[in-house]
């Protein structure tokens, strides 16, 4: 990190380098909840790419004022401005995929990737490095929902942003449109990602925020035994 | 009295098998794939859900139906929420540390990783879209038991949940599957298929309930 | 010493007053630009909701209706009716939900003719399951519905329920039975 990465590096990143969904494997709860369907998956994806934006661009301009002491809910107090203003827009001018996307549209707040680039990047960057590793960041989210929900629109349904490509005639695969064919869907394009690192021989270690999450427990576990034991 | 037993009894089976937040609402996938790779942390981690769902529930519920729906201020909703959510993890930890140490030597691990948890923020979104109409049709206090006994219902299915994907997974570590799946794809892949397992539950636990009541 | 002091007490601010302040500060000025915004976006998310349900009842009213005609029934008591509307030839229809599969209402728009028999019947299941419970809302299900004036409908009078969604298809009827019910004691012969 000795050098400044160009603005153009800092833009791409979030597209294939660092795929929130695919390889940083980010956000995953919405990834899975709302790809039912072409439309509500880009229609999330733009939500969070907006939300994204915004609460980098604010918080990496609030950095030096924000004491590091109440720095989380700080930028949650953020985050949920963003999300509020998003479901207030959506609700008054696209109320059909406000109802598709129901609570999960509120649960951005939670959403890691938000939470994690603020976190990862907003607080240590300019304003504008931030607000491209946001669009950035955003674009890789929407093209990993648009595959995802294409997948799972197709075989599930027959049809792609409601255009019949399988007959009705032919019967569709419906378990890809309830919660298994989420998980599976979201495995194999994993493991379509996996494979393509290996054959381009670019292998990396993947690690999910529960496995950041187990890491901290298991050192918290530790520092408890420490402390028992004096 | 019996109606109300079968009536918190379907809520709370429904919240654990049909609606399961994790494996059917995909809400707190993070410390599922993640956290579950040890049994005594998923233990550990259910149960602190399981309290923090149930506080966050019965402090939240009574603020909008009682607060922010009175003043028309509801669309402050995600905002006060995830920093009631906030403050109570803190004020629990906080309250364990000082009169429960026993029970904080426990869960106090857990406790702080919990605030940004979609499924403490989605059980009490969820429970004030459920039940706020159920205020104006048999007033407040079943609404409030309602919610409560949903939220408690919800945080049961995470650890259930919780306890047997930890299960599956330690078969799974054990198998040898093609190299790209090897790691989190074929976790998710196992994850469908225990999902796939909880579908059978559909309409059966409230023809079960009302067959035995 | 009195140096020593005058940082230390500067710390003591940066410690804990100012985070209060600050945290303070950013929640009043999200909760403004919130209030703000709602004021903008209210009226028409309200009018949005109007028009959703009058627009639903104009489609299933005979056509032509325009929703000027219409004129909306208050104070119904009926348990799952959410409203009706009147025209000046007659016509009723009747909006009603009930809760189907996973406890997720399914809303349902019925018509009826002067004499009393379902014209139109429209069903919103787009809480249900897609590909299974959503299939209610298909014509070859809602269609069974039309012309019927027999009393309580229930699984196969007039329509079977649709196999592998039970739930959702027993929504429809009691919906529909709640809309009947709402017709016939309240509506018909009151006006």
């Amino acid at each position: 990190m000795n050098e400044k990465p160009s603005k153009w590096k800092v833009f791409t990143a979030g597209i294939i380098r660092e795929n929130p969904v695919l390889r940083l494997v980010l956000g995953c709860c919405s990834a899975l909840a709302v790809t039912t369907t072409v439309s509500g998956a880009v229609g999330m994806g733009l939500a969070m790419t907006f939300v994204l934006i915004c609460s980098n661009i604010v918080i990496s301009a609030l950095r030096k004022v924000i004491p590091a002491k109440v720095h989380l809910p700080c930028y949650i107090v953020i985050i949920a401005t963003f999300v509020t203003v998003v479901q207030m827009v959506l609700q008054a001018f696209v109320p059909a995929l406000y109802k598709s996307l129901g609570v999960y549209l509120a649960l951005i707040v939670v959403n890691c990737i938000i939470l994690g680039r603020a976190e990862m990047f907003a607080c240590k960057n300019t304003v504008v490095d931030s607000a491209l590793d946001g669009l950035g960041m955003g674009i890789g989210y929407i093209l990993t929902m648009l595959l995802m929900s294409s997948i799972r629109e197709i075989i599930g349904n027959g049809t792609w942003l409601g255009i019949t490509i399988i007959p009705d005639s032919v019967d569709k695969m419906t378990v890809m449109n309830s919660a298994p064919g989420g998980f599976f869907v979201f495995g194999c394009l994993m493991a379509g990602c996996v494979w393509l690192e290996r054959k381009l021989n670019k292998p990396i270690e993947r690690k999910s925020c529960g496995d950041v999450m187990l890491e901290k427990i298991d050192a918290a576990k530790e520092a408890q035994k420490g402390g028992a034991e004096e | 009295m019996s109606a109300h037993i079968a009536t918190f009894a379907t809520i709370f089976f429904s919240m654990i098998l049909v609606n399961n937040y994790v494996l059917v609402q995909f809400l707190g996938i993070c410390p599922f794939l993640g956290v579950s790779k040890k049994l005594d942390s998923s233990v550990g981690m259910g149960a602190a859900v399981i309290v923090v769902m149930v506080i966050a529930t019965a402090v939240t519920f009574p603020m909008q139906i009682l607060l922010l729906d009175k003043f028309n201020l509801g669309y402050l909703q995600t905002i006060v929420f995830i920093l009631v959510i906030a403050v109570l993890v803190q004020l629990i930890e906080i309250t364990l540390k000082k009169y429960v140490p026993a029970l904080y030597q426990s869960l106090g691990v857990y406790l702080p990783l919990i605030t940004t948890n979609c499924c403490v923020l989605g059980v009490t979104i969820l429970a004030v879209q459920d039940y706020s109409a159920v205020v104006t049709e048999f007033g407040f206090g079943m609404a409030y038991a309602e919610a409560l006994v949903c939220a408690a219902g919800a945080g049961v299915g995470f650890l259930v949940a919780m306890l047997l994907f930890c299960g599956v997974r330690q078969r799974v570590e054990a198998s040898n599957p093609p190299e790209s799946f090897k790691g989190l794809p074929i976790t998710l892949v196992s994850a469908a298929i225990t999902s796939l397992s909880f579908m059978g539950f559909g309409g059966l636990v409230e023809n079960i309930i009302n067959a035995i009541l | 010493m009195a140096n020593e002091k005058n940082t230390e007490n500067q710390s003591a601010f940066k410690e804990l007053v100012l985070p209060v302040i600050v945290l303070v500060a950013i929640c009043l000025i999200c909760s403004a630009l919130l209030a703000v915004l709602n004021d903008i976006t209210a009226p028409i998310i309200e009018e949005n909701n109007r028009a959703e349900t009058l627009a639903a009842y104009v489609s299933v009213l005979p056509e032509g209706t325009i929703t000027e005609d219409m004129t909306e029934v208050d104070g119904l008591t009926t348990d799952g009716v959410q409203g009706a509307v009147t025209t000046a030839n007659g016509d009723v229809a009747v909006k009603a939900a009930a809760s189907g599969y996973s406890g997720k209402d399914v809303t349902v728009y019925v018509a009826f003719d002067g004499e009393g028999a379902v014209s139109n019947i429209s069903i919103d299941a787009s809480t249900q399951t897609t590909g299974i419970g959503s299939k209610v809302a298909d014509d070859s299900f809602a269609s069974g519905f039309l012309g019927w004036n027999g009393g309580e409908v229930s699984n196969g009078s007039p329509v079977d329920a649709l196999s592998g969604a039970t739930y959702s298809s027993n929504a429809v009827f009691s919906a529909v039975n709640a809309a009947i019910d709402c017709y016939n004691n309240e509506i018909k012969g009151v006006l």
